[in-house]
């Protein structure tokens, strides 16, 4: 929670600096100020290398944002799946997740639009999980239960920063780093989740996460330019 | 910039790994117990020959007093039965309470969560649910309230004691039983056991009970007489009316050596059986006078003597006495001295196939060293003399009911 806390105030006394701190236009084009001049979409880099070294997950993440002005719609859509099999457990997870949130643009004067950039989410995932469980309790002797989760649904919120660079022509590549709380999944059953997809091990209140992106960026307009005033 | 990216990129993803859950302690199974008396709400103590609980042949906190304790629930199941076995009736507790699972991780598996504890059933005077969740170790979730029961009493075993200066004294000692049997049960309690005191339940449905130890080592239990008032009153409302037994008196107690109730502050004995039950009544030893201690020493160098420790296959001694330590690998040994005679022979047989002996001299004196006691014999100017060993040395030559190392056997 003080992490939290620590992390909402850097984010609001940056927004308020960088705000002081952007030189008034003589002349400004408001009425094109906020109509986006390009899309990205790209792919996370780190949850499809994640299928090569990690064994027990499989899944990918897909992300897009568009500016509006110095903020940015982003999206993220991915899915996830575990498999842990244990000599005396079995469990199985998988779902879909998607993210939606603001991010705010701290590099406003880059020409090549490179960012800085802090913002929020919103994320939700629905999933189905299993586990199956065969033991002899030293104090109990044989157990054997199978507890099943179908198409739950969990939400959580995040802060996130991070950065995106252009690379080459329309080739961008960067990073997010996420902090995620929040969590809340809605099961009835016996079987507690232990992994929502899109969020991570429910066994924390909070916990970090960390995106690698590559992105392409298509044009939608011109860049706008500003116009002196008019000397009286 | 781009650098930069590069940079940071690998430096994060260096710190990118997740720490990995303690695998220690799981489940939240142990439901905390405490005992609590009615009306007051103090806690109480109780006695308990041990807890049995259902699903499992384990019997747990064999006797034990009880004040507050943890017992774990069991997770293949939603409720669990806890039997608590008690000197005076067996009480049961019944919980239910709802069981999850959730996986944990890869290294420490699956995990129980209990929670919503309900009281299905029990056979104590009163249950409070303080706690709903059950936790890893031991928390305030039962409180079983009791009614005062005066059906038992605490009885503690002393040896009387002389010290060397003459200083008058007792000791709480531990003793062997082979049993302890109320007369009005026939139920053998305390079944080869060792304990220095025991909690005895006594017949609410008469004014008098009799209780027969066994002692181990003794062909004949020894029996103890007692008789006392019972009186009916409503002591809380919540118990209504109970009985309480008062008035106790030692009718019989000829097997022993003594026994005495214990005295309150105001030096009054204590005659009304006690709630929780306290020491109320104190079963004495005689002291034993003509024990002398022997310690096996070797001569390490010239100036150094050193503990030794040797097989005996068998030791006796010129006196009809009990064969002490056969077959025993020793390092002193506790010798019993003719009260008859003023010498003693004591012959050791060691492993080695040789037979040693040593020669006791001694004063003795008769005097009367507790009321109880009879008149006893002191042990004094103690000499020993020996062909056999190399070298024999007295280091006390008084023996006291507390036995001390009177001789050293140098070899």
């Amino acid at each position: 929670m003080k992490l939290f806390n620590n992390i909402a105030l850097a984010f609001f006394f940056y927004t308020g600096v960088w705000a002081q701190q952007s030189p008034v236009a003589d002349t400004t084009d408001l009425q094109n100020k906020y109509l986006p001049t390009g899309i990205r979409f790209g792919v996370d880099v780190l949850t499809l290398a994640r299928n090569r070294y990690d064994k027990s997950f499989t899944g990918w993440e897909v992300n897009a944002d568009v500016d509006l002005s110095r903020y940015y719609l982003a999206v993220d859509y991915g899915y996830w799946a575990r498999t842990f099999d244990r000599e005396q457990e079995h469990y199985d997870n998988d779902g879909s997740y998607f993210r939606a949130g603001i991010d705010v643009n701290f590099l406003t004067k880059d020409a090549e639009k490179n960012m800085f950039f802090i913002g929020g989410r919103y994320g939700r995932s629905v999933f189905s999980e299993k586990l199956d469980i065969t033991t002899e309790d030293p104090l109990w002797g044989l157990i054997t239960r199978s507890s099943a989760n179908n198409h739950i649904q969990g939400r959580w919120f995040e802060l996130t920063t991070g950065i995106r660079v252009r690379m080459w022509k329309i080739i961008w590549m960067g990073y997010t780093a996420r902090f995620k709380f929040g969590l809340k999944t809605n099961e009835t059953g016996d079987l507690l989740p232990h992994d929502v997809p899109g969020f991570g091990r429910t066994d924390k209140e909070t916990t970090w996460g960390f995106n690698y992106q590559i992105f392409v960026r298509f044009p939608v307009r011109r860049q706008p330019t500003t116009q002196s005033a008019a000397t009286p | 910039m781009k650098r930069t990216t590069w940079f940071v990129f690998l430096l994060l993803l260096s710190f990118s790994c997740l720490d990995q859950p303690d695998c220690f302690q799981l489940n939240n199974n142990i439901v905390g117990v405490s005992f609590r008396v009615i009306g007051t709400g103090d806690p109480d103590t109780v006695g308990v020959f041990g807890v049995h609980l259902g699903g499992t042949d384990s019997v747990f906190l064999k006797n034990t007093l009880l004040t507050r304790t943890g017992l774990p629930l069991n997770y293949k199941f939603d409720q669990t039965e806890i039997i608590f076995e008690r000197p005076e009736q067996n009480d049961t507790l019944l919980l239910g309470y709802s069981v999850g699972t959730q996986f944990v991780s890869e290294d420490c598996g699956a995990r129980y969560i209990l929670s919503d504890i309900d009281l299905l059933k029990h056979t104590f005077d009163s249950v409070r649910i303080v706690s709903r969740s059950p936790g890893r170790s031991a928390q305030n979730n039962i409180e079983i309230f009791r009614c005062p029961g005066t059906g038992v009493m605490n009885i503690a075993f002393r040896q009387l004691t002389v010290s060397a200066t003459g200083v008058r004294s007792s000791t709480l000692i531990p003793v062997y039983l082979n049993s302890i049997t109320p007369d009005f049960s026939a139920v053998p309690l305390y079944e080869n056991s060792r304990t220095a005191s025991v909690y005895l339940p006594l017949d609410t449905t008469d004014t008098n009970t009799m209780l027969a130890f066994s002692f181990t080592g003794e062909t004949e239990p020894r029996e103890l007489f007692l008789s006392y008032n019972k009186v009916y009153t409503e002591r809380y409302k919540a118990c209504g009316e109970q009985i309480f037994l008062s008035a106790m008196k030692i009718d019989n107690d000829a097997d022993f050596d003594s026994v005495s109730f214990v005295t309150d502050a105001d030096g009054i004995p204590i005659t009304t059986v006690l709630d929780p039950p306290g020491t109320m009544m104190q079963i004495y030893r005689c002291p034993v006078t003509n024990l002398a201690g022997i310690d096996f020493m070797q001569q390490t160098s010239p100036t150094r003597v050193v503990r030794d420790t040797v097989v005996v296959k068998n030791l006796s001694v010129s006196f009809p006495a009990t064969v002490l330590y056969p077959n025993d690998t020793l390092r002193s040994v506790n010798i019993p001295l003719d009260p008859s005679s003023n010498s003693t022979t004591v012959t050791f047989e060691f492993d080695t196939g040789e037979t040693k002996t040593i020669t006791l001299t001694y004063t003795r004196t008769n005097t009367v060293l507790f009321n109880r006691c009879d008149e006893q014999t002191l042990f004094s100017n103690l000499q020993a003399t020996s062909n056999d060993f190399d070298s024999v040395m007295v280091s006390n030559n008084s023996l006291s009911s507390i036995p001390v190392t009177n001789i050293e056997i140098i070899q």
